[in-house]
């Protein structure tokens, strides 16, 4: 069969989805190390020398800059798990991994794609009735304790695995802090409004949860005062500099005089803005541009805490929290210029204390909502990013299971019983997705198989006794609860045992395991779809 | 002609001779075009992936889209690219098969030359044949009733199993009815498509796509820089196409100051200026202010958005000037190219304006309950990353596309091939009651049509042998709505069985092919010009 000419070239059929799982199952094998309690971390080097040390799956892909267009796809999932869900990230991939390599192996054996494809697809949607039918534990009958656990639990595989329950703690408080109830009445916890500071020095055990809000920031002027107790908050977005006028406009003076009036004007368009200010009762200005330091003589005379150049994003929360309104012109609708104390924002202390080397600011008891900061601590620069990453990770657990109320049992628990209840179903089914479906109750195995192996233990072996509890749970009575409660066995990976993972506080949101395994199906799926590679050449440069 | 080519014909062999050589060179690469998209045809089709010059990657299952981007070299290779591209904007779907058909045509017409008959022969041999065939379709055809939502879902739902969104065809084929039938009348015998904007947003799963009564922003936000509202009831909206910023002087031009006062003056009428524009727009009750993006200055100002938004107006600005018809059509609103001519009149309403969060940091305008009579509706497609959600769209289109199709031509056939076939037995059967090269043409054109059951077979993972055979069978045996059934895999009757598709699609797709294939039949000979 001729060949379409084309600029570029083609590739078709198996060999393009050999070359296509080949890359993901490559990609995966890099990731695979990191996953679990036992997990290593990766070092990565950019190209200008920056040194990332990280667990997080979604971290480590990110920063690998991956060219094969299907291996792309799978950092994408990555990607989209740690937005979804925020934790999982590195199950995921090797799920959909192991997913395509297993696919891919069927329709080498020539059972066409599209029966593989909807044998997955049913296995998928069997899955998540089962998890949601019997796995899935209400976090009404667990209380408090369950939080605290699965925030120990996503907390594991990182770096806070040997601090785990104060960071624990730190983070389940934090969060119940934080909740709001949207116009719908639905409670939600928003993750942003926890602000995380980072500040090396100390052990990461001198790490704090401050109730209100905190900025890495300084009094522009040492006259000021160091805090405000009553405080009212104007939040400023504009120049507080000497005026300068636009472009376009000339200055053209004849006489010496009239320079220095121009000079004397522009510094008083600006003593007037800030006296402007104080006026309207202010103590405290924050200014998320420049304050000239003749302008700061007047914040300093009026006992007033004047801040320049705070972040931007920080300045939207303080104002969000402490109801003040950002102004970004003092112009008023008759052409003239006031500041309008409706705008001020109220908070009960403002205060400023120095933290390891660093000065920050502490806004404490805000009138609107209740922010969060955790100031992290630790030895250096890439153990705070991890713990911040790692933190980051069981706050949105900690969200997932708050808002989800379910939660399901760890340690690959989930993946043996759905695996043994799949190999059930598989045989129930008459039709070529037989073989998919066990395929994909195989390919689910893949998770505690990795755990354990990560652990030095004892893979076969582990799994065997894993899968002869879950079948003996399954298979009996609904009355008999010593064997029901075998359902959530799962491994116990510092001594190679299994054990009930849910009594022991083994526990992940029911969510992000559902979401996870659609995530990987979807991205197997789609590449498995794939039967066709065209790649166009670059034009010509002329 | 220039020189150089003459030269090179007059050297050549024989013409006789040349014009074979093209003739068939011709049609072998337009038949490895055909053989590219074949195995996406049908709800078991694969899909392409391919990577443009840039290194961007798109995976899709839609014969116009693979062609549109493979950049084919042959110029005869491009006519079928073409056709493909002409099915998608009459009929929006089949532009695989149209370009399969073909394929299978140019293969019988080599067959026929071989025989010794001429190709202008073969070329009125063809059009008998397209003759009768349309009016074999439009036989089977079976009458639609607009009314009737669920059988025109069916046929969308057959468009979209072929598609990667195919199990999300449950939510996407009611969305594409429910669009079509909100902006047409029962009388209309066309639809503008324009008249449904499809935006994207990356994010969610393809189930959280949704058909919206009024308009959505996807890259618009709400400017929050002043603190102004994100949501706004009952609101008025008001477009306007100038700018909310300072004058600027012209190049050459200074504004000179001489002394200290002038300074103050600046910053007044700078200030009185704006205050001036604003309270226009509030004297006219406009509560939601969109404003078109300008490329001459900033569109509005920091001093701007702080009045707006004291006077609780919601801004939102960067408005494309494209989408500028649209937005005033569904609202009701009369674009505003100065401030002197914005009046009450030229607002538009709604009962909505609400900034909703799209994911974690992206966030979307939606501007609901619109005037009815304005018959406009939006579909905000979703998608968990860029590929799936692209190919969502480019699916949704071929939906809309299906549903226009039974709006123009209000009868639809049975799919799963069973036109295909039926077309193939009865222009066999028609070919024995005619004479002279015609009969041959006649059936040869019969026979080739049987490739589309074969290729679906074969996609699907089936014996292709065994199903057109038997499938051939019930059509001589006169149950001519029996087609293939790839999700049973087994034959029955289609109609039964709701897979349903326009007859346009089908007519569309055999005269598109048919005459492209007379067309490439009637070229004897290339001549490359500078």
């Amino acid at each position: 069969m001729s060949q379409v000419s084309i600029f570029g070239q083609r590739e078709q059929g198996q060999d393009v989805r050999t070359q296509n799982i080949l890359a993901v199952v490559a990609l995966s094998n890099i990731v695979k190390t990191s996953l679990g309690p036992q997990g290593l971390d990766k070092m990565l080097v950019d190209d200008i020398g920056d040194v990332t040390i990280t667990n997080d799956g979604a971290t480590i892909l990110k920063q690998l800059e991956v060219t094969h267009p299907a291996a792309k796809v799978l950092v994408e999932l990555s990607q989209i798990q740690d937005r979804e869900v925020g934790d999982g990230t590195t199950s995921v991939v090797i799920l959909a991994a192991e997913l395509l390599k297993r696919g891919n192996e069927l329709i080498k054996n020539n059972i066409h794609a599209t029966s593989v494809m909807a044998g997955y697809r049913l296995a998928l949607k069997e899955s998540v009735k089962f998890i949601s039918s019997s796995l899935s534990v209400k976090t009404d009958s667990l209380g408090r304790e369950a939080l605290i656990n699965a925030a120990k639990t996503s907390m594991s595989s990182k770096i806070l695995n040997a601090e785990s329950d104060f960071f624990a703690e730190l983070a389940v408080k934090a969060m119940q802090n934080v909740k709001t109830v949207n116009y719908q009445g639905q409670a939600k916890y928003p993750v942003r409004a926890i602000h995380i500071l980072k500040t090396h020095g100390m052990s990461s055990k001198e790490s704090t949860l401050v109730d209100g809000y905190a900025i890495q920031a300084t009094r522009s002027a040492q006259g000021m005062p160091t805090s405000m107790t009553g405080a009212k908050i104007a939040c400023v977005d504009f120049n507080l500099n000497k005026y300068r006028l636009a472009m376009g406009i000339q200055v053209l003076v004849q006489d010496p005089e009239a320079l220095d009036k121009i000079r004397q004007a522009e510094m008083d368009v600006c003593k007037q803005r800030c006296q402007k200010i104080i006026a309207s009762g202010a103590n405290v200005v924050l200014c998320s541009r420049g304050i000239d330091d003749f302008a700061l003589k007047y914040f300093v005379e009026a006992g007033v805490i004047a801040i320049r150049r705070v972040p931007k994003s920080d300045l939207k929360r303080i104002a969000n929290n402490t109801g003040a309104k950002i102004v970004v012109s003092l112009a008023d609708i008759d052409g003239e210029e006031s500041y309008e104390p409706e705008c001020l924002g109220t908070c009960e202390r403002v205060y400023e204390k120095r933290v390891g080397d660093w000065e920050y600011l502490f806004f404490e008891g805000m009138s609107q909502t209740r922010a969060q900061t955790i100031i992290l601590r630790g030895a250096n620069d890439f153990f705070l990013d991890e713990v911040e990453r790692s933190l980051h990770d069981s706050l949105c657990v900690i969200k997932r299971v708050l808002e989800s109320n379910s939660v399901v049992a760890g340690g690959g628990s989930v993946e043996v019983a759905l695996s043994v209840y799949l190999d059930d179903f598989a045989r129930t089914l008459g039709s070529r997705e037989q073989l998919a479906v066990a395929e994909f109750s195989e390919a689910l195995q893949i998770i505690p198989k990795v755990l354990a192996m990560n652990a030095a233990k004892d893979a076969t072996e582990l799994l065997a006794k894993l899968r002869v509890y879950h079948n003996a749970a399954q298979k009996s009575d609904t009355s008999d609860e010593k064997k029901q409660a075998l359902k959530y066995s799962g491994l116990e990976l510092t001594h190679g045992k299994v054990r009930n993972n849910l009594t022991h506080g083994v526990i992940e949101p029911a969510m992000s395991k559902v979401k996870s395994m659609k995530f990987a199906t979807e991205a197997a799926i789609t590449i498995l779809r794939i039967d066709d590679m065209i790649r166009l050449a670059a034009p010509q440069q002329q | 002609m220039s020189i150089s080519a003459a030269h090179t014909r007059q050297g050549a062999t024989m013409d006789n001779e040349k014009s074979k050589d093209i003739r068939s060179t011709n049609i072998v690469a337009a038949r490895a075009v055909a053989d590219v998209v074949r195995t996406s045809l049908g709800p078991r089709g694969m899909d392409k992936m391919i990577q443009d010059q840039r290194g961007k990657v798109l995976i899709t299952n839609d014969g116009a889209t693979i062609l549109k981007q493979m950049e084919v070299i042959h110029p005869t290779a491009k006519m079928l690219v073409e056709i493909s591209k002409a099915q998608d904007i009459e009929a929006g779907d089949g532009t695989t098969s149209v370009v399969v058909i073909a394929g299978a045509l140019l293969k019988a017409c080599q067959e026929l030359m071989n025989k010794g008959i001429h190709p202008t022969a073969i070329s009125d041999g063809f059009d008998v044949a397209l003759t009768k065939a349309k009016e074999i379709i439009t036989g089977m055809g079976q009458p639609v009733d607009l009314n009737d939502r669920d059988i025109l879902i069916q046929n969308c739902i057959t468009c979209l199993s072929s598609k990667v969104v195919s199990q999300n065809s449950d939510i996407l084929a009611p969305m594409a009815v429910d669009a079509v039938m909100r902006i047409i009348d029962k009388t209309d015998t066309n639809v503008d498509l324009r008249n449904i904007k499809v935006s994207m947003k990356l994010g969610g799963t393809v189930d959280d796509s949704e058909l919206i009564d009024g308009l959505v922003f996807t890259n618009n936000k709400v400017s929050h820089f002043a603190g102004g509202p994100s949501r706004i009831q009952d609101a008025k909206v008001g477009l306007i196409q100038f700018c909310l910023s300072a004058p600027k002087t012209d190049l050459e031009n200074n504004v000179v100051v001489h002394d200290y006062t002038a300074m103050d003056r600046i910053l007044k009428e700078e200030k009185k200026y704006i205050v001036a524009i604003v309270k226009k727009i509030v004297a006219t009750g406009c509560n939601v202010l969109l404003i078109q993006k300008s490329i001459l200055r900033d569109s509005v100002n920091d001093m701007a958005l702080h009045f707006l938004a004291k006077k609780n107006i919601m801004v939102i600005k960067d408005i494309e000037r494209e989408e500028v018809d649209f937005i005033c059509k569904t609202v009701n609103a009369v674009p505003v190219p100065h401030i002197d001519q914005f009046t009450k009149e030229k607002l538009g309403t709604a009962k909505l304006v609400e900034e909703v969060s799209a994911g974690s940091q992206n966030k979307i305008v939606k501007v609901t309950g619109c005037p009815e009579q304005n018959k406009r509706v939006s579909i905000l497609v979703r998608g968990s990353n860029q590929l799936v959600l692209e190919e969502a769209e480019r699916s949704l289109h071929d939906a809309l596309c299906v549903v226009r199709a039974l709006v123009k031509h209000r009868f639809l056939v049975p799919g799963g091939a069973a036109v295909e076939m039926e077309v193939s037995q009865k222009l066999q059967a028609h070919s024995r009651e005619i004479f002279g090269t015609d009969s041959y043409c006649v059936r040869h054109y019969g026979e080739c049509l049987e490739l589309i059951p074969y290729t679906l077979a074969e996609n699907a993972g089936l014996d292709p042998i065994t199903f057109v055979t038997e499938l051939r069978n019930h059509h001589i045996q006169g149950s001519k709505f029996d087609g293939l059934n790839i999700r049973k895999n087994k034959i029955m009757n289609m109609l039964e069985d709701n897979v349903v598709q326009p007859s346009l699609v089908s007519i569309s797709a055999l005269t598109l092919a048919t005459e492209c294939v007379r067309m490439i039949l009637k070229i004897d000979d290339i001549v490359m010009t500078r």
